[in-house]
């Protein structure tokens, strides 16, 4: 059990499957990480990599047909996946929040904004109705939405994305949760509304201590905002570490990848193709999964599945590679 | 504002689309073989060429097609349908009488149909693929494939015949109606007190109407059930749970109003074809309605009572749609715009 | 048309058929269909007695080796009009949705592609028809035309094609746009050309399931309009005469008018359990899932 005082979450081992009809999708092959209390950790893959499906089993909002297979979540010191319902409908109720990728999606396009946020507040704080709307208009001001009262009159498809997307964030922060999980917050928007969030978001961090798993493909944003960054691949966490160290000294191959092609200037970036392409999730390959792309890959590499091996205790690869690394030079 | 915006609009179009139908069954009536004063004199009448004169004047069949058009339309807005050749009244008493009885059945139809289908889909969708739903989905798929009138048969030989509910018709022999009111039996047995005809009308409108709405329930229980299984899957449910909010509450605030926005609207649509489907009803259950008035008209050749009731049925049916789509938009926000 | 089995649609049509033959249901829904069309057109052969034909000393006969079925209150047959009445039932309506298909598709095709004025007055007409409840509008229509089957067939069609026309007419507008009607328009192709040689073929699938899913109610309606009075005419054994002649003597002898239900809900339950297979097997989204089942 170490330092669990300062963790706010810790995933071990987090196998997910999805049955679909095409056959068993194995989204999550063992994912390691782990969040600080107050800690930006940012979480970047290609698409399809699982980083919403992670995102999602934290909280435990998967659909129907995935099923957690193998692991453990620990959140906050209490274990996540032996929750019941009901004690993690308290857990969601209180403390942590999930901003959804697309802000349109995510709002009930039946109900006005007005009730939607003043339901947030009125489960988080057990304010009554005209305390909620108060109280959700100051919310939506800080944001940055102009004309409060008067959006929160309206209904989702009569407000810009932007809108939308800062009305999810007002929902998710009116919590003041320990952790806040964000799917992609920025994707859909323009780059100054982005900055605006960011900083908005950053600013939070600094006066809460609010934790933020931040789920992204823009490695441009994981430098700006992140103390540490996970790296996904096909459902694994193949590289942990502080963002400083992971960005400058990339050790998994796949991270070397992303870094040469994505031109970290502050700008968007977009992770541009690898040779190669992912795994078919429903046949796996028995060895690393992402040795038939890897241009250093040797014989124990397809054989057998590299996992989490251990730097130091705040570095973390998933390759053989580095196996000799550590007995060698130590921590990079 | 724009929502009234809206309404006024499709009250507008609906009005011409009653015109629209106004016209076809003016086109109809002219493309009927039989002469009108024949049938209307009969053979004998027919000799006397001062009375086919008389009444070919009276109704304008010697003038020009556009002026009989005019005299048509005048005619429906003032209500005056002609006299039905079979029982010599005006039809529009006959219909006066019969139209209650129809539209009290589509509607109680129409509730036990809904009481039945919309609950049914909602447990069929929660507890997906569990007994409940198999055993639902089976009744509803059975449902819509036989034909109601069967339907209808087999309710009469089962609860009539071997258990001796209520029979044919609205009441039962020996039973008076209750005073004219409204002309729906259910509430007039009440503003009168009486009820014992209230439960006698109650027991012979159920099985009617369920035979009425087996079709629509069927289909709507499956509508209600796949429409909520794809709203479960939206991420603002998932935002709903993320408030920590309790699953019935889920449910109920914000999977339903958007599950239940298409099986809804296809109910009001089935509501005015449950109108016309009363027709095949009412003859097996001796219901006199519209719907039976209008077969007994089709073999009697009574043609002014036959073209006067599709009329008002069509009127009804337009009317019903119309106040179905208004419906849909107070319901479902995003449908206002234009 | 080449049956070439590289080329796509050829590969799309397997595909659907190899995704429709999985299900157990539909499959077995498949085989009632060709087996009450096998019964219909071997009738005559088939059938112990004529149809009409009165045996007035077996009244009301049970079941028995001279009689499998029993007999009615004239003493037929009812194993003989019952298959007899498969006729109607199976072809009438084949004839029913061929005429809908026939009026409504070209209708929604012309409608959908030219747009403007033309798309203004036809879709009001369809609204018109689409006003009036089905029965109700068939009834007339059949009063008008005379009682019998094919003013019955005819004016089921006549309500029917609306639908048709619209589903079709939704087709052809999203294709519309599409690239290959604009590469054809580069070539050359003339407005007709394009209609019937290009899009029309994408309006099929839609066509054949709705097709499909006609065919159900129409031949209960079919049914109910003979069982009125305004289809087929008695002596002629179709379903629904016989349940409403059979109706008289529900008391004594309920399955006069039991039986022919109940083969009816076979046959719809069949016809709908196969629309439903086949409007998933074509759903690509779907395809690609079920085919891997």
């Amino acid at each position: 059990m170490k330092k669990l005082d300062n963790i706010i979450l810790s995933v071990e081992d987090l196998h997910v499957i999805f049955k679909t009809y095409l056959g068993t999708v194995h989204a999550l092959n063992g994912v390691y990480l782990e969040v600080g209390k107050g800690e930006s950790v940012g979480l970047v893959g290609e698409t399809g990599c699982g980083k919403s499906t992670l995102g999602l089993s934290i909280v435990r909002l998967l659909d129907e047909s995935a099923k957690i297979v193998r692991g453990k979540i620990v959140f906050n010191g209490e274990s996540i996946l032996e929750k019941s319902s009901e004690e993690m409908r308290e857990i969601r109720r209180k403390y942590i929040s999930l901003i959804f990728q697309d802000p349109t999606a995510a709002l009930n396009p039946v109900h006005k904004i007005g009730d939607q946020i003043v339901e947030a507040l009125q489960m988080s704080k057990g304010l009554k109705r005209a305390e909620a709307l108060e109280e959700g208009a100051k919310i939506l001001s800080m944001l940055g939405i102009p004309d409060s009262r008067k959006v929160m009159e309206q209904y989702p498809h009569e407000l810009s994305g932007g809108m939308r997307q800062r009305i999810m964030i007002a929902i998710a922060l009116s919590k003041n949760p320990l952790l806040l999980i964000a799917d992609e917050p920025t994707s859909n928007l323009d780059v100054t509304i982005q900055a605006q969030i960011l900083e908005l978001i950053s600013d939070l961090r600094k006066n809460t201590q609010m934790s933020l798993l931040l789920i992204t493909h823009d490695m441009g944003i994981v430098a700006q905002v992140c103390e540490k960054v996970a790296v996904m691949y096909a459902g694994q966490v193949i590289e942990f570490g502080k963002v400083r160290d992971v960005f400058k000294n990339p050790l998994h191959p796949y991270t070397q990848g992303l870094l040469k092609v994505a031109n970290l200037v502050g700008e968007k970036t977009r992770l541009e193709s690898i040779p190669g392409t992912i795994p078919d999730l429903r046949n796996l390959p028995p060895g690393c999964l992402f040795a038939s792309r890897c241009p250093y890959s040797f014989d124990k590499c397809l054989r057998i599945r590299p996992s989490n091996i251990m730097l130091d205790g705040k570095r973390s690869v998933a390759c053989w590679l580095v196996e000799d690394k550590v007995n060698k030079f130590g921590p990079g | 504002m724009s929502l009234l915006y809206y309404i006024l609009r499709r009250i507008l179009l609906g009005i011409i689309v009653i015109f629209g139908v106004l016209t076809l069954v003016f086109i109809i009536t002219k493309l009927i073989p039989q002469n009108p004063v024949a049938v209307f004199l009969g053979t004998e009448g027919m000799r006397d060429p001062a009375l086919v004169k008389q009444v070919t004047e009276q109704w304008k069949l010697d003038r020009p097609i556009w002026e009989q058009y005019i005299y048509y339309v005048g005619n429906v807005l003032r209500g005056e349908f002609g006299r039905s050749s079979w029982s010599r009244g005006p039809v529009i008493q006959d219909l006066a009488a019969r139209f209650p009885a129809t539209v009290e059945l589509s509607i109680f139809a129409f509730i036990i149909a809904m009481c039945i289908a919309i609950p049914t889909g909602i447990l069929s969708a929660v507890y997906r693929d569990k007994p409940v739903d198999h055993f639902s989905r089976v009744l509803s798929v059975i449902g819509i494939s036989g034909p109601p009138f069967w339907w209808g048969i087999l309710f009469l030989y089962i609860f009539y015949f071997i258990l001796g509910f209520a029979g044919s018709g609205r009441l039962s022999e020996g039973m008076t109606p209750p005073m004219h009111v409204t002309g729906f039996y259910l509430i007039d047995s009440l503003i009168e007190g009486r009820f014992d005809t209230f439960f006698d009308a109650l027991k012979h409108i159920f099985l009617p109407a369920l035979t009425l709405g087996i079709g629509a329930t069927g289909f709507t229980s499956r509508l209600t059930r796949s429409a909520l299984l794809e709203v479960l899957r939206k991420d603002y449910i998932k935002t709903a749970r993320m408030k920590g909010l309790k699953e019935r509450v889920v449910i109920y605030r914000h999977a339903l109003r958007n599950a239940l926005i298409a099986p809804v609207t296809y109910m009001g649509l089935l509501f005015g074809s449950m109108l016309g489907g009363s027709v095949l009803v009412e003859t097996v259950f001796t219901w006199r309605g519209m719907g039976q008035y209008i077969v007994t008209a089709v073999f009697a050749t009574d043609y002014p009572a036959i073209l006067a009731t599709t009329l008002v049925i069509a009127i009804i049916y337009t009317v019903s749609n119309l106040v179905v789509d208004i419906l849909y938009t107070i319901i479902d926000p995003r449908v206002r715009v234009a | 048309m080449k049956f070439d089995k590289e080329s796509p649609r050829v590969r799309e049509l397997l595909l659907t058929l190899k995704v429709f033959g999985k299900s157990k249901m539909a499959m077995i829904s498949l085989g009632i269909l060709l087996l009450f069309f096998a019964i219909a057109i071997l009738a005559p052969w088939i059938s112990p007695y004529d149809p009409t034909e009165t045996h007035t000393s077996d009244l009301f006969m049970p079941p028995c080796p001279k009689y499998p079925l029993g007999t009615d209150h004239l003493g037929r047959d009812n194993l003989s009009r019952i298959l007899y009445g498969a006729r109607y039932s199976m072809f009438a309506s084949l004839l029913v949705v061929a005429v809908t298909v026939i009026i409504g598709m070209p209708i929604g095709a012309v409608s959908g592609y030219f747009g403007g004025k033309l798309d203004e007055i036809l879709m009001r007409i369809t609204d018109v028809i689409l006003s009036f409840p089905g029965i109700t509008l068939a009834l007339l229509l059949a009063y008008i035309m005379g009682r019998g089957i094919y003013s019955a067939a005819l004016a089921l069609s006549l309500v029917g094609w609306p639908s048709m026309a619209r589903i079709v007419r939704g087709v052809v507008l999203s294709e519309k746009g599409k690239d290959y009607v604009i590469a054809a328009r580069i070539i050359g192709k003339s407005d007709f050309q394009i209609l019937f040689g290009e899009i029309m073929p994408n309006c099929m699938y839609p066509v054949i399931i709705q097709a499909v899913m006609m065919m159900g109610t129409v031949i209960i309606s079919l049914a109910g309009l003979s069982f009125i009075g305004v289809g087929v005419q008695p002596p002629e054994p179709d379903w629904g005469v016989i349940i409403a002649e059979g109706r008289q003597y529900l008391l004594e002898y309920p399955w006069l008018s039991i039986l022919p239900g109940i083969l009816m809900i076979t046959v719809v339950l069949a016809y709908n359990l196969v629309g439903d297979r086949l409007r998933d097997a074509l759903d690509p989204r779907l395809r690609g899932e079920l085919a891997a089942k």
